[in-house]
């Protein structure tokens, strides 16, 4: 029988703890446990044999940590998987044999900088060495990256059934910060089992096990430590302890049943027994409508706000962000629209001669680096889908399908794959219909088909289409209705865009008010809308406030009890009021945010160039001066930094074009396999406002990268940073390819590690020792400074 | 584990310029923070120290001869490794996102606490043991080369029993984080551990001349 006819039918026992039977047996194991595989089998065979012999169904090779990185390279790791897997085989005796694959011990970006390719490739390599094992256990995981790298690696690579386990702690989470409900939703599409291992003791692990429980429809695996270890690793928790524990966990409808750290095949011997005399006990999984991140889970069980800004469509500094490749733009828009409420949001790249996968993958990942909420990957390029689900950690939202045969069946097997959720559009290749009648037939069509692939409704969300008012009046209600018609005949959720249906229109905010607030009454789940418009969350606030949704009105009153709100019709967020008083050398020079009113009020009488050139620019100065002379220290650069910044924006909003205040494009870059970019941020902050145009490529950069960029661009000036002595190196190959590839680029660089002469021997232009100097180079680049002579 | 205001001015550069009250706020903000997010995991394990280098039984010789001068007569070694964990690092990528100002003092809050909860780590050891302990000394220091990290990841087994692990370039992940050796001995310390940076500030025979944490004194 294989093994998920036999995991149907029974509760499973895994064996034990591995590395505790093998510090009875060896004295010097050394930090390859798994070399003794090749140096001594016959342990490795006699502690098979003892969780044989105790009543384990399924007996784990001794495979957890031979991965390349720990082994020190593939072939060995090969060499070790391939042993372990027949000795396990030999050893189990016609039980099954599974595949046991640890984490690789290096984080993943951005946490680390192992990239999800390289992580990836490593264990797709482990699972073809592996191959001959009944099933393959993904186990010990805190970060949900590297698990999903796992889990496809060993579906991409092999047809073994894949089970998965995470670590967690007392809080519920992984070190990584992975709830047991985000790491049900993600992995769940990927395995045939999900469940937890290590952590805790048993008992200790119960509410874990209760959440992964209800968020699963896959069978549920749990593999406790016996306790938790005193200081010198001993665990504390009887065998007969631990059993009942697990019996209590059996009953909850746990499935697959086994021991981690300090079992024994005496424990393995009570769950045996257990397990003879249970049935399976079914599960309390009931299916919800749920997105998440890797920390944040976000239940559709209301209205949930997508926020529509990171978007190139009809947005130019957006655009301009995109093209360039400057995500800090990107990030600060997605961080602003969290700040003001939004629960998912949405992320486009649909823009000409961009490379939509490329560019989608990259706002993906430098979004979820900043922002927990779940992610709307808005897109109708399958590859390009294809590529930010692989990048996404979590369960995502796919925009969209319609009723088209060709959209439905390239992109639903996309979403079915990776478990995502998705927009199904109510239109077809004959356009949009015109009822709501025939709105909800596509709809059920999308339905259907979504349903042959696999896909819940509650993974469906309709979105009815919003059409102009002021061009065809008819459809507001056909929309409204189409949504109403749909949530009482479906378990489906709706989503719809809100602002179109003011176009044209005067003060359109008051329209896309009123149509928001009847969405929601008709039935509207997710409102894709602009959350930093104050109107769009007050008029959320106040459904959920008048449906009871909000009890008590706590969180309205909360909200907006100490508010006096300003009504806008702008859409935009409402102005601070004037008249900010002083000097505005003053206000940079103490880093206040009242340097803006200052800006504004000064541009009442002084064309916007003069501005810079003779305010900002000079109290700029007079800071870095002070900064030199040590007056002022960092954090009060930094901040005079800051206030300066927002004098620019003002300035760039009165001349509606930015292009004429900047004064040079300047490229600034961690190295490659650095990850410490404080120091890059800060020279980032000071460059910009002196005006410089700053393309941040962020930390952990190849090579290959900075060069595309600067060329590309035709940049003048790039800077490098890098921390520690061990990536100096990469900062020198760098050079060297700027060098080869860009000769007119000249390099500054800077970091912990570096001096003059270390600079000028991997050949940079120039050492910045501080974060003012780095002007000084600009300034003289550019024009407007002094020589600065290179190294 | 706390984040002393001195301490905190002193890893910014600080030399005695005035700190007005909005600053002071950001400060005290940051270190609330940080305090607030961490989540302070550490492991330890006793080694016996035999020939002044070789760590146990693990096979692994310490190298260089800066830690074996630090370690001079003892006989057994603590090996520890602290984080203040994942959500540090998270806040830290937010703050960078939207305000270098907030992020520099962050990470700043962020480095004096993992150092002071080090500390506290080897005050409790050195309660707990009886005995006397010297300094920490960590990879980087000296001679001691930051190469050695691995394996002292490995032996600790840091990447399952506290999320910490240890890249390609030998750099820690999460960022604020410790890995040390320290030396038990039935000698008082022969040189007694000073506040702060957990190198001691032996500067002056330190290669690292552009630290950022140097004392010209």
């Amino acid at each position: 029988m294989d093994f998920l006819s036999f995991l149907k039918e029974k509760i499973v026992v895994f064996d034990g703890a591995f590395g505790t039977m093998l510090q009875k047996k060896a004295k010097h194991i050394g930090t390859v446990p798994e070399l003794l595989n090749i140096e001594r089998p016959e342990i490795i065979a006699e502690i098979h044999r003892a969780y044989a012999e105790a009543g384990a169904d399924v007996i784990t090779a001794n495979t957890f940590g031979a991965n390349e990185k720990k082994a020190g390279s593939a072939d060995l790791s090969d060499k070790l998987i391939r042993a372990a897997v027949e000795i396990a085989r030999r050893e189990a005796k016609g039980k099954f044999v599974a595949l046991d694959i640890g984490p690789i011990g290096q984080l993943l970006e951005p946490m680390g900088s192992l990239t999800f390719d390289e992580a990836y490739a490593i264990f797709a390599r482990q699972m073809k060495a592996g191959a001959g094992a009944d099933l393959i256990i993904i186990e010990t995981m805190t970060d949900l990256a590297e698990l999903k790298a796992a889990l496809l690696a060993a579906r991409e690579t092999t047809n073994l059934p894949v089970l998965c386990s995470m670590t967690f702690e007392q809080n519920g989470r992984t070190f990584t910060g992975c709830g047991a409900d985000c790491f049900a939703l993600t992995a769940s599409p990927l395995a045939d089992a999900v469940g937890v291992n290590c952590s805790l003791g048993p008992k200790q692990l119960l509410p874990v096990v209760q959440t992964i429980l209800e968020n699963t429809e896959k069978p549920v695996v749990v593999q406790a430590n016996a306790g938790l270890p005193d200081e010198n690793f001993n665990y504390n928790v009887s065998a007969d302890e631990f059993a009942d524990v697990c019996q209590e966990m059996l009953r909850a409808g746990v499935r697959i049943i086994g021991g981690c750290c300090g079992t024994t095949p005496d424990y393995i011997r009570k769950l045996r027994a257990l397990a003879d005399r249970m049935s399976p006990a079914p599960s309390p999984y009931r299916r919800r409508s749920a997105v998440c991140s890797a920390t944040k889970c976000v239940e559709i069980d209301g209205v949930r706000v997508i926020g529509e800004r990171i978007n190139p469509t009809g947005k130019k500094a957006m655009k301009t962000a995109l093209y360039e490749g400057n995500y800090g733009y990107v990030t600060a828009q997605a961080l602003e629209q969290a700040e003001a409420g939004a629960d998912i949001l949405d992320v486009n790249a649909g823009l000409p001669e961009l490379d939509e996968k490329a560019v989608l993958t990259k706002l993906v990942k430098h979004v979820q680096s900043v922002c927990d909420l779940p992610l709307q990957i808005d897109c109708g390029k399958p590859d390009a889908i294809e590529a930010a689900l692989r990048a996404y950690t979590g369960k995502a939202i796919v925009n969209s399908v319609n009723g088209e045969d060709r959209v439905l069946d390239a992109i639903l097997p996309l979403a079915r794959k990776y478990g995502a959720a998705v927009v199904g559009l109510t239109m077809d290749e004959r356009g949009i219909p015109k009822t709501a009648r025939e709105r909800i037939k596509i709809a059920e069509k999308i339905i259907a088909r979504a349903g042959a692939y696999g896909i819940p409704e509650e993974d469906i969300f309709i979105d009815c289409l919003t059409l102009t008012v002021s061009a065809e009046q008819a459809q507001a209600n056909e929309t409204l209705e189409a949504i109403r018609r749909i949530k009482k005949k479906h378990r489906v959720k709706t989503v719809l865009g809100v602002s179109n249906i003011s176009f044209g229109l005067p003060n359109r905010q008051i329209v896309n008010t009123a149509f928001l607030t009847g969405a929601m009454f008709a039935g509207l789940d997710l409102p894709i809308v602009n959350p930093n418009v104050p109107e769009n969350m007050q008029a959320v606030a106040a459904f959920n406030a008048l449906t009871g949704k909000d009890k008590n009105c706590a969180a309205y009153t909360e909200k907006y009890g100490a508010l006096t709100i300003q009504t806008s019709v702008s859409g935009t967020k409402a102005e601070k009021t004037e008249g900010g008083s002083g000097d505005i050398f003053y206000c940079i020079q103490k880093g206040l945010p009242e340097a803006a009113d200052c800006a504004r009020a000064l541009l009442q009488t002084v064309p916007p160039l003069f501005l810079i050139d003779d305010y900002l620019i000079p109290a700029l100065n007079a800071v870095g001066d002070d900064y030199e002379r040590g007056v002022l220290f960092l954090p009060q650069l930094i901040s005079a930094a800051e206030s300066a910044k927002l004098c620019f924006d003002e300035v760039k909003k009165c001349l509606g074009d930015s292009s004429g205040a900047e004064k040079g494009k300047i490229v600034l870059a961690t190295v490659k396999g650095d990850i410490h970019d404080i120091g890059k941020n800060i020279v980032k902050t000071v460059l910009e406002n002196y005006g410089y145009k700053v393309i941040d490529l962020g930390k952990n950069v190849p090579p290959e990268e900075v060069v595309r960029v600067c060329r590309e661009q035709e940049i003048k000036l790039c800077g490098l940073s890098a921390l520690m002595t061990t990536t100096v190196a990469n900062m020198e190959e760098t050079i060297r390819l700027l060098h080869r590839e860009c000769p007119a680029c000249r390099i500054m660089v800077g970091g912990a590690v570096l001096n003059e002469a270390y600079a000028k021997k991997i050949g940079a232009d120039w050492y910045c020792k501080d974060a003012n100097a780095d002007v000084k180079i600009a300034q003289y680049i550019f024009g407007g400074g002094e020589e600065v002579p290179r190294l | 584990m706390e984040i002393e205001k001195n301490e905190l001015l002193r890893y910014l550069g600080w030399k005695g310029q005035e700190v007005d009250e909005a600053l002071q706020t950001k400060l005290d903000d940051a270190a609330k923070r940080c305090l607030a997010i961490a989540e302070p995991r550490s492991v330890v394990m006793r080694f016996p120290l035999h020939g002044g280098c070789m760590l146990g039984d693990t096979g692994i010789a310490l190298a260089g001869d800066d830690i074996k001068r630090h370690l001079a007569g003892c006989n057994e070694v603590y090996l520890l490794a602290a984080t203040i964990g994942a959500a540090a690092e998270r806040e830290l990528w937010r703050l960078s996102a939207k305000s270098t100002a907030e992020a520099l003092l962050f990470d700043t809050a962020a480095s004096c606490a993992v150092e002071s909860y080090a500390d506290d780590i080897c005050e409790d050891l050195e309660k707990s043991c009886g005995r006397r302990l010297t300094a920490r000394f960590s990879c980087g220091y000296g001679d001691f080369p930051l190469e050695a990290q691995k394996d002292l990841c490995k032996i600790l087994k840091t990447d399952t029993r506290i999320g910490l692990c240890c890249d390609e370039n030998f750099l820690l992940t999460p960022r604020k984080s410790i890995t040390a050796l320290v030396g038990i001995t039935d000698t008082p310390a022969p040189e007694k551990r000073t506040e702060g940076h957990g190198c001691s500030h032996k500067c002056g025979g330190c290669y690292h001349k552009t630290c950022a944490f140097r004392r010209e004194d």
